[in-house]
């Protein structure tokens, strides 16, 4: 019997150091692996760069915090905010981000910042498919936020010396902010699309799990968190509107459906749109950025960060920004219209 | 949900494992049969009906053929059989075959000026179908033949077809063999646990590291095949026949594992296929599940039929060899032409049949000249060059096999094998065409390492020896190393993630 | 049974251990051979043999092929 439990312990025991050693060669792997800057020649995949750059933001300077997928960083432009209201801001959207890619990336931006304000724009909450597929993917994101390895291991076959001796993360500073512009002007025809009905596009499980994470993460930082939908005729329709505005109902939550004020917002469809009302243009991002200032003003009572010491960087970042000419497709256009 | 997925590794089999411990002894297989539903549910949602109606077939005309075996007569018992078989067999043919069936019906109709008849309409197959089927098919055979007793729990039946290692690539399993191991409630050991998970590692490794990565290659060419000839369409082919053994074999690795961690031992599919001297003897060691059960409940039944043994008798009138050869083209026939069609209702499956078929039986033919001519040439006849080139030699047969089976079409497979022969140049080797296919000199030598494990490994097995008693029997540091080799190669080397596509169980669309 | 150990040979001559018990399971014996050896048994001791029977238990060793030629020739 002795000799039965001595075994059990130390196989247990060999299977720990096991397995803790596999976490701490995944745990170099991962700092080998990922990549040292956010630029795709450091091996960064497109999708993650412009959110990426929140990390090149000083510590404790940003004061708003946007997640979301393509909408957000098309729509909001942290550049308006910061000229009208003097409001820190940084786009954290990637291309069809999840809502476990928006809780995993709030929590890695918790670590460099302490915001005031995150606003989650809903177009996310839609973005579902196959559950067994979800929940796949809800794996693989969680895996990854604890090893980069996992969605980085591919650089193995370019890694650089700076790569293995593991240097630090030194962003570049991105002018724009996480906000991706686009001067293409293709219209919207389709109509008011925001139509009035009683029905509504139930939210998922696999969304809602990680959503309500979110919510519980905000309350605990004392952070504010604010549902925001920008005008996207393609994507939104007033039954979205009524399954998002319940949950921000259980939530306690305040929702600004945009999509319900084209006309306090001005948008012009025939100007607006980079691609036929999928996405806002710089034209309509200035507009929708200076209605989000407004309200966040009027509602968060921001500071003003104008007058502090990190102003002159946001100053020579705008003014960088807005000097970058382009036309058509070029990579970096005027933030401003 | 497949074997190669996060939601199957990290939560559906840990889960089963724990619930599964859990429970008292009598609870087990109650919980095996659960999570196999479940896990059927995953795969395939309400067409989980299929199996169920099987499994209630099965239990119902396996004691219908007792019963009338004891009071009623023969005939009864046979009728029973029938339409068991018939049952079984007429689900798998509409389902799988029908849109097929209908679509050739409707041409042959057209050659006689009549217009289209039949709606051929693909219809959503069940996954696992033709496996399971199969193993039905098998039970009911071996009540008839009365080698085993009909089960009345129909629990247990159940438990047999949907077994969730199983339903999706098989093994092909026979009830009196798996059936009743399955129901025994065996506990998780620590022993089990670990070769199991280690099981399913090397499985994955084999995947991940080699299958999904060569598929890019694969899914280059034969997806612009107009655009390729001679070397490259034959690296293609090679590369393919890798990637599903790789494949085939690994996910064959994980489903083993996967059972070894209840006590459940699988039957093997695969016998180092790779180092076969002969197509016949390929054909013993790749897929052997079906092709024992081939063996077993048709080849058996049909050349022990009455036509055929007086076929066979007539023959050997004329002589042993005729008589043999005979009855083999008779037996053998039918028999690849199922294996074939097996694989899914496609003319080139068809071929890949009949190309195996003409293979072993030209075999056969010429085996007494064979024999002659080693026993006149002993030295050549034994020695190992010639060992070497027959293995070589099967290595060719078998990959033109393959090159057949992966084009979406007999026209396709035609039109590549004609273009790898006519455009074959061996310069094309080394002067850089082969890295413009998707993968570069690094996928290669990554591939190249992985598989010269699996060789190591396919020789120690091939002499008999327990791979993972002999990686056990190193010092710590070294096996350590082996185990951290193989789960770093999966998590670095890996064909997953961006930049690549998910590639699907290919044994599974069958 | 050394009429089975002789019939086998014939079918089969490079079995030389009358004892060995991997007929089938060893793969000595082939499907065509144990067709031939079926064909031999059943002219021989005038039995029936059926598919059914064709299994590695009766088949493995010259001492399951007598049993069951045995319990073949008794059930008739």
């Amino acid at each position: 019997m002795v000799f039965e439990n001595r075994d059990r312990v130390v196989r247990m025991g060999r299977m720990v150091v096991f397995w803790g050693i596999f976490v701490f060669l995944l745990y170099g792997g991962s700092v080998v692996t990922a990549p040292k800057s956010n630029t795709a020649e450091a091996g960064m995949e497109g999708r993650d760069i412009p959110s990426a750059g929140v990390m090149a933001e000083p510590e404790g300077s940003l004061d708003v915090i946007v997640l979301g997928d393509s909408e957000s960083h098309s729509a909001v432009s942290p550049m308006v905010l910061w000229k009208n209201h003097g409001i820190t801001s940084f786009v954290c959207g990637q291309s069809g981000q999840r809502a476990v890619e928006a809780y995993y990336m709030m929590k890695k931006v918790l670590t460099m910042q302490r915001p005031k304000v995150v606003i989650l724009e809903t177009d996310l909450f839609y973005h579902s498919r196959e559950w067994q597929r979800e929940w796949n993917l809800a794996i693989e994101r969680t895996a990854r936020y604890y090893f980069p390895m996992v969605q980085y291991h591919n650089r193995w076959k370019g890694l650089t010396a700076g790569d293995w001796k593991g240097l630090p993360f030194e962003g570049r500073r991105d002018v724009n902010k996480g906000f991706l512009p686009s001067g293409d002007i293709r219209p919207y025809k389709g109509g008011p699309y925001m139509v009035k009905t009683e029905d509504r596009e139930a939210l998922k499980g696999t969304v809602t799990f990680w959503t309500d994470r979110l919510v519980e993460l905000c309350r605990k930082e004392g952070i504010y968190l604010l549902l925001v939908g920008t005008p996207t005729p393609k994507n939104w329709d007033y039954r979205r509107h009524n399954g998002v505005s319940d949950y921000a109902a259980k939530k306690k939550l305040p929702f600004l459906d945009m999509n319900l004020l084209e006309k306090e917002l001005n948008i012009d469809w025939d100007r607006d749109s980079r691609d036929e009302g999928d996405h806002l243009n710089t034209y309509g991002a200035e507009k929708v950025s200076r209605y989000l200032g407004d309200y966040l003003k009027a509602n968060y009572g921001l500071t003003d960060r104008k007058k502090e010491e990190g102003a002159k960087r946001w100053w020579k970042d705008f003014e960088r920004c807005e000097k970058t000419e382009g036309g058509g497709d070029s990579e970096r256009l005027r933030c401003l219209s | 949900m497949a074997y190669h997925t996060a939601l199957y590794l990290f939560l559906f089999l840990p889960a089963v494992c724990l619930i599964y411990q859990l429970v008292g002894v009598r609870f087990r297989p109650w919980i095996l049969l659960a999570a196999s539903l479940v896990f059927y549910w995953c795969i395939s949602g309400t067409l989980m009906i299929y199996p169920l109606v099987a499994v209630l077939l099965i239990h119902d005309v396996g004691i219908w053929m007792e019963t009338a075996g004891r009071e009623k007569e023969e005939k009864q018992r046979r009728g029973a059989l029938v339409w068991g078989l018939a049952g079984l067999l007429g689900i798998l043919v509409w389902k799988k075959y029908g849109s097929f069936l209908a679509a050739n019906g409707n041409r042959v109709l057209q050659l006689f000026g009549m217009g289209p008849f039949f709606s051929a309409v693909p219809a959503l197959l069940p996954i696992g179908i033709s496996f399971y089927t199969l193993q039905a098919v098998g039970y009911l055979v071996d009540v008839w033949y009365k080698r085993i007793p009909a089960e009345r729990g129909v629990e247990r039946l159940g438990l047999f077809l949907t077994f969730f290692p199983c339903i999706m690539e098989g093994p092909i399993c026979r009830y009196g063999q798996t059936g009743l191991v399955l129901w025994e409630g065996r506990p998780i050991t620590w022993e089990n646990l670990t070769k199991g998970v280690q099981r399913i590692l090397w499985g994955l490794a084999k995947k991940m590291v080699v299958a999904d990565r060569l598929n890019i290659l694969v899914q280059t060419v034969y997806g612009n095949y107009e655009s390729y000839s001679g070397v490259v369409i034959g690296v293609a082919a090679c590369c393919y026949t890798i990637q599903l053994y790789m494949e085939f074999s690994g996910c064959m690795d994980m489903v083993a594992g996967s059972g070894e961690i209840f006590g459940i031992c699988l039957p093997e599919n695969f016998r180092q296929p790779f180092f076969s001297k002969s197509v016949p003897e390929f054909w013993r060691r790749w897929h052997i599940t079906l092709g024992a059960w081939f063996k077993d409940y048709m080849f058996y039944p049909v050349s022990m039929s009455s036509a055929l043994r007086k076929f066979g008798r007539r023959l050997s009138g004329k002589g042993r060899y005729l008589a043999r050869l005979g009855v083999s083209a008779g037996a053998l026939f039918p028999v690849w032409l199922c294996n074939g069609l097996w694989h899914g209702p496609r003319w080139s499956f068809l071929f890949f049949g009949m190309y195996y078929f003409a293979l072993i039986l030209l075999s056969i033919g010429v085996e007494p000249w064979v024999e002659k001519w080693k026993a006149r040439i002993p030295i050549v006849g034994n020695s190992r060059v010639f060992a070497g080139f027959q293995i070589l030699r099967t290595w060719v047969l078998v990959v033109i096999g393959e090159l057949f089976f992966r084009a979406e079409g007999l026209k396709q497979g035609i039109g590549m094998f004609w273009s790898m022969i006519k455009g074959w140049q061996f310069s094309q080797m080394w002067d850089g065409s082969l890295m413009k296919l998707g993968l570069d000199w690094m996928d290669f030598l990554v591939t190249g390492v992985m598989i010269g494990m699996v060789v190591l490994v396919s020789i120690l097995l091939e002499r008999g020896k327990d791979v993972r008693q002999e990686v056990g029997r190193l010092p710590l540091p070294f096996r350590w190393g082996v185990y951290y080799g193989v789960l770093l190669g999966i998590c670095v080397f890996g064909a997953y993630g961006e930049g690549y596509v998910p590639v699907d169980l290919i044994y599974a669309n069958f | 049974m050394e009429d089975v150990w002789i019939i086998l040979r014939q079918v089969e001559p490079g079995v030389d251990d009358i004892n060995c018990e991997d007929l089938i399971d060893g793969r000595i014996l082939d499907s065509f051979s144990v067709l031939e050896l079926i064909g031999r048994l059943e002219d021989y001791f005038e039995i029936r043999i059926s598919p059914g029977e064709v299994t590695a238990a009766n088949f493995n060793s010259v001492r399951s092929i007598w049993n069951m030629v045995q319990r073949l020739k008794q059930g008739e």
